[in-house]
């Protein structure tokens, strides 16, 4: 009987049922395709670990290996089992054989035995090795492209011209970056020297790949390594152990969006809350003459239970269904930034994890209307209003049950307690505030006095019995909130960088300069060149205490752990000022001493007097904090964080830096120029880098932007429920109007009106709520000045409110079109 | 009183649907009603009564047959056509009293003068509400209001315009004794004092008895006037 009766209940509420239905599938859809898309990576990243390095051992540095290490290095390619390889890569500036035009490009110079595993893959399917050879490169097709080549041709690499063999399709190590500077060039090791490009001081990545046969573990040689090693500047990695650049893309990546699928999770689930809710409110006068006939509570609490499940069920498996085509949606929105071999398969981990959390959603967010079903009482059938019936009241265990479970998925997702505590608050926060201002709003809009008839009626319509006022208001404006903030902040940091290059601050940044040449470039220019010296060492040690990479690794913003570029002068910059400290340095300290900028001051919680420690190429230095600076003026003008007297770093292994401005048209020219009589020099055009890194956050911010779009669809899920919910009480409403005189014009214009002010609520809240969030973030984090951008947020608001008014309006439209005496006729009776 | 018919309605015809099954509700009626005439349907249950008031009050359209209100056939009037007419010509009272929920009682009664524009809208409905001992209850919503005080209100609402007409079906139908003749007792003052037609259905013979006409309903057919 029981299965028959929740057929019946399914089929007399189809809408409903349907509404539901949407709202659990949104509640998993993020969430399963994010998963599904991790494990796929992931699973290739372990699979194919040894391709991801090209190697069994890999041995990195910023700077020529130390001679302890190359003797290592040598010791070990003597051995008949043991294979060792070298690999340079830079970036550097070529230029076509006619000097016509050039192009900054990604140097890889790899000696013979390189990969180690996988394979370069070339356009003409040829071998990697047959191809490459002394005078031989291998391109990207991007480079033909910008510099109209064909294969055959030749391109200058510094002082030598060499031919370009082929088109290289993928290679296996290859670097993952958010974006690249320029294209790929491979260079045959013997060609090396010939280029001239590598000089002392230059920004290059030393590595040495080392293949080891199956018996010889590659974490013993790793430790034998490692004890030749300066941790200062070199490190040494097997292909397990490496801390994959890729990995930790695609984990601050996830993160990201598993933050946006929770947030979606939580707000489809206050829809299913209230969808469910509603529905069971239809049904009260079933459950009361089901209750009158003898049935007992536990007998309608299954019957409801058993359309929960089902329902659930199916949502659930409809969402998992949409979620794994998103996958390779996904794949293909980052598609430069997977692994080449991710196949996209079902992930059953994860699609049975997504199944657990959609079910297990379904039933804490179902338990608060089900358990309150136990106090339902027949002479319900005695009332005509039952909208005026207390059926759900608070139930404080499924309400405390719900927030562990949130907490819990939180925890789980993200891995990390401090963050997922910051998120949690935040999230608790946004909801606590928007949920605030609900109740507030709508208490003021209860009884705010207004003679004009339309507007009274509208508002009255707001606190129709059943309606969803509320739970619409919080949805809705908790994501628009999301989705205006992720669009305002974008637009921030485009106007910052992008937009309104400003015209006063440098826009070509050359690098790697020796300093015989900084005259003869100051003449080419023809203007006159700040030059910096720059001198690549690490952070050892903040007053003793070693500075520890793996904790640094795991910060969002700037680490310790990097390589820093420190610099020497005796005057402050244009746009600094000391805020610690009585002058950049102290004339009678007596030791070395050195100026911190203040945002690098308070990652690493550096004080003033406090003792930093560097290694530069294998000698350490210590140095007293003398004084604490910040930049006045954020913009593109060099900065460097720490900055010593002239004297203490004057013998340092060094190259200059300098910036200058261009006109953007004479870009390529200059750069033409600079190249044939400093072919070592790199150039960088700030505005072409920049637009790289704001097309990469585009892209980003279109996937955060595609997965908040479900939290959307969650709220206006709920307009639906509510108007399918009160469909009967907007009829009768319709029908008294038109029965008292109105025309269909005014039923129109009171429900358009009773949605706009839905809308305009909901977006003007979430508008007001994303331009904080947005301040907040884009003046405290990213550190740029904030523009509201007026005209932008109007488009926003009223695209939320039209968006708000057309499913609304769609949602009536049967409502607003039924003939008072056909309602009449079956309401007589009532 | 007038001789010429307020109300006139010619071989009306009406059918429903359910489901395979059409049926005939009213067949070929005719009747006329007089201005400020109070004039009764009655008939048993299913005889077509509330079809007959609904399209007589435009609420409606016969399938064949036409309606004239003060001459003007309204059977092809749209929807829009009808409001200005069910807003100043006609008032309603219903069974159910069909309140607006979401209004007060004092807002159920101004919402037809405010339709109209009357800028007095708020004072003629408290005077009403004054005069059927509601004075307290404007601010009451209906659920929280009794059947009988429900009714009153209902039949403010369809007086504050001053209509010609008034249609009520079976307005005493959901009260007890004591109600439903106070109420008749307020149709009949209002329908006096305002000089309005008053076209009512009811089952009960009394109210019947004390009608200026009478229109006899059984299975759809119009059995010929009778006059008290």
């Amino acid at each position: 009987m029981l299965p028959r009766l929740i057929l019946r209940e399914l089929d007399q509420n189809r809408q409903q049922t349907a509404v539901l239905l949407v709202c659990i599938a949104l509640s998993v859809v993020g969430l399963t395709a994010l998963g599904g898309f991790q494990a796929n990576v992931r699973e290739a990243m372990l699979r194919d670990a040894r391709q991801l390095h090209a190697a069994d051992v890999i041995v990195r540095s910023s700077f020529p290996f130390l001679p302890a290490m190359e003797d290592k290095l040598r010791a070990l390619d003597a051995r008949d089992d043991v294979a060792v390889t070298r690999v340079w890569e830079f970036y550097t500036v070529v230029r076509t054989v006619d000097e016509s035009a050039s192009l900054l490009s990604a140097v890889k110079i790899v000696a013979s035995g390189y990969p180690f595993y996988g394979q370069v893959q070339l356009a003409s399917g040829e071998a990697f090795h047959d191809v490459i050879g002394p005078g031989n490169i291998i391109v990207e097709q991007s480079l033909l492209d910008r510099l109209g080549l064909t294969i055959g041709d030749r391109i200058f690499l510094g002082d030598t011209a060499l031919v370009i063999r082929d088109v290289v399709i993928s290679e296996p190590d290859r670097p993952v970056t958010v974006f690249t500077l320029g294209p790929r060039i491979f260079v045959d090791a013997r060609d090396r020297g010939r280029l001239g490009l590598i000089t002392q001081g230059s920004r290059v990545r030393y590595k040495a790949l080392v293949r080891l046969p199956a018996e010889i573990s590659p974490e013993a040689v790793q430790q034998d390594l490692w004890t030749a090693a300066d941790a200062a500047q070199e490190s040494v990695d097997t292909f397990r152990s490496a801390d994959s650049r890729l990995k930790r893309f695609f984990d601050n990546l996830l993160f990201f969006l598993k933050l946006v699928g929770i947030f979606t999770l939580l707000l489809a689930g206050i829809g299913i809350h209230s969808v469910l809710s509603a529905l069971l409110r239809t049904r009260i006068k079933s459950m009361a003459i089901m209750k009158a006939l003898g049935a007992p509570s536990p007998f309608i609490l299954r019957l409801y239970l058993g359309v929960v499940l089902f329902v659930g069920a199916a949502g659930t498996v409809g969402g998992i269904l949409v979620g794994l085509p998103l996958q390779e949606m996904l794949a293909r929105l980052l598609t430069d930034l997977i692994p080449a071999e991710t196949s996209f398969r079902i992930a059953w981990d994860a699609v049975g994890e997504s199944f657990l959390i959609g079910l297990l959603a379904v039933s804490l967010f179902a338990a608060r209307p089900l358990l309150n079903l136990r106090h339902f009482k027949p002479s319900a059938l005695f009332r005509h209003d039952s909208g005026h019936l207390r059926l759900f009241s608070a139930e404080g265990l499924t309400l405390a049950l719900t927030a562990l479970f949130f907490i819990g998925l939180v925890l789980w997702h993200l891995e990390d307690l401090r963050i997922g505590a910051y998120f949690i608050g935040g999230i608790l926060a946004l909801i606590g505030i928007v949920f605030g201002s609900c109740r507030l709003l709508l208490a003021s809009l209860r009884h705010l006095p207004t003679r004009h008839l339309m507007v009274r009626q509208a508002l009255r319509g707001l606190f129709r019995p059943r309606n969803a006022t509320q739970p619409i208001l919080v949805t809705l404006t908790a994501s628009l909130t999301i989705l205006y903030a992720l669009f305002l902040i974008e637009s921030n940091l485009d106007r910052a960088f992008v937009d309104a290059y400003p015209e006063d601050v440098p826009n070509v940044f050359l690098l790697d300069i020796q300093r015989h040449q900084t005259e003869a470039l100051s003449r080419l220019v023809d203007q006159p060149l700040d030059f910096y010296p720059v001198v690549r060492a690490k952070l050892m040690a903040i007053n003793g205490q070693a500075i520890d990479p793996k904790r640094e690794r795991q910060r969002k913003s700037d680490n310790l752990a990097r390589p820093f570029n420190l610099t020497y002068r005796e005057h402050l910059l244009n746009d600094e000022e000391i805020v610690r400290g009585d002058a950049l340095f102290d004339d009678d300290a007596g030791r070395l001493q050195v100026s911190v900028l203040k945002r690098v001051a308070d990652i690493g919680g550096i004080r003033l007097g406090d003792r930093l420690r560097f290694k530069i190429q294998g000698v350490p230095l210590e140095a007293t904090v003398s004084s604490i600076r910040v930049r006045v003026r954020e913009g593109l003008q060099p900065y460097f964080y720490f900055v010593f007297p002239e004297e203490t770093l004057k013998a340092a292994p060094q190259t200059i830096f300098t910036a200058m401005r261009a006109d953007p048209r004479d870009m390529a020219a200059l750069q033409n120029r600079i190249v044939q009589t400093f072919p070592n020099i790199t150039i960088l055009d700030a505005r072409q880098t920049i637009r790289q890194i704001a097309g990469a956050l585009e892209r980003f911010s279109q996937v955060i932007r595609f997965f908040t779009l479900f939290s959307t669809a969650a709220g206006m899920l709920l307009v639906i429920s509510s108007i399918i919910a009160t469909r009967a009480a907007r009829i009768r409403e319709a029908v008294y109007y038109k029965i008292l005189g109105a025309r269909g014009r005014f039923v129109f214009y009171v429900f358009s009106l009773e949605n706009f002010f839905l809308g305009a609520a909901s977006a003007f809240g979430g508008l007001a709520l994303a331009q904080l969030i947005s301040w907040v973030v884009c003046t405290r984090y990213f550190d740029i000045p904030y523009a509201p951008h007026a005209a932008v947020s109007l488009a926003g608001l009223v695209a939320g409110i039209l968006t708000v008014m057309g499913v609304g309006l769609s949602a009536s439209r049967a409502i607003m079109r039924r003939r008072p005496a056909r309602f009449l006729r079956t309401h007589a009776a009532e | 009183m007038t001789t010429q018919p307020i109300i006139e309605a010619r071989q009306l015809n009406k059918t429903y649907s359910i489901d395979d099954r059409r049926i005939q509700v009213l067949q070929d009626v005719s009747l006329g009603i007089r201005a400020g005439e109070f004039a009764v349907i009655q008939g048993s249950s299913g005889s077509g009564k509330s079809t007959l008031l609904s399209l007589l009050s435009g609420l409606d359209r016969p399938d064949s047959g036409t309606v004239r209100i003060q001459g003007q056939d309204i059977t092809k009037l749209s929807e829009d056509d009808l409001a200005p007419l069910r807003n100043r010509t006609f008032g309603f009272v219903f069974q159910s009293f069909h309140l607006v929920p979401s209004l007060s009682a004092l807002e159920n009664i101004m919402f037809p003068a405010e339709l109209n524009h009357n800028p007095n809208a708020a004072d003629e409905a408290g005077k009403l509400l004054e005069r059927v001992g509601l004075a307290a209850r404007g601010p009451n919503m209906p659920h929280q209001l009794s059947g009988g005080e429900q009714q009153r209100v209902a039949i403010c609402r369809a007086l504050i315009n001053r209509p010609a007409i008034i249609f009520a079906d079976e307005p005493t139908g959901n009260l007890d004794s004591r109600s439903g003749q106070a109420i008749l007792e307020l149709l009949l003052e209002f329908q006096r004092e305002y000089h309005t037609t008053l076209l009512m259905v009811t089952h009960n013979p009394a109210i019947a008895q004390s009608a200026d006409s009478r229109f006899q309903l059984a299975d759809g057919r119009l059995a010929p006037p009778v006059a008290n």
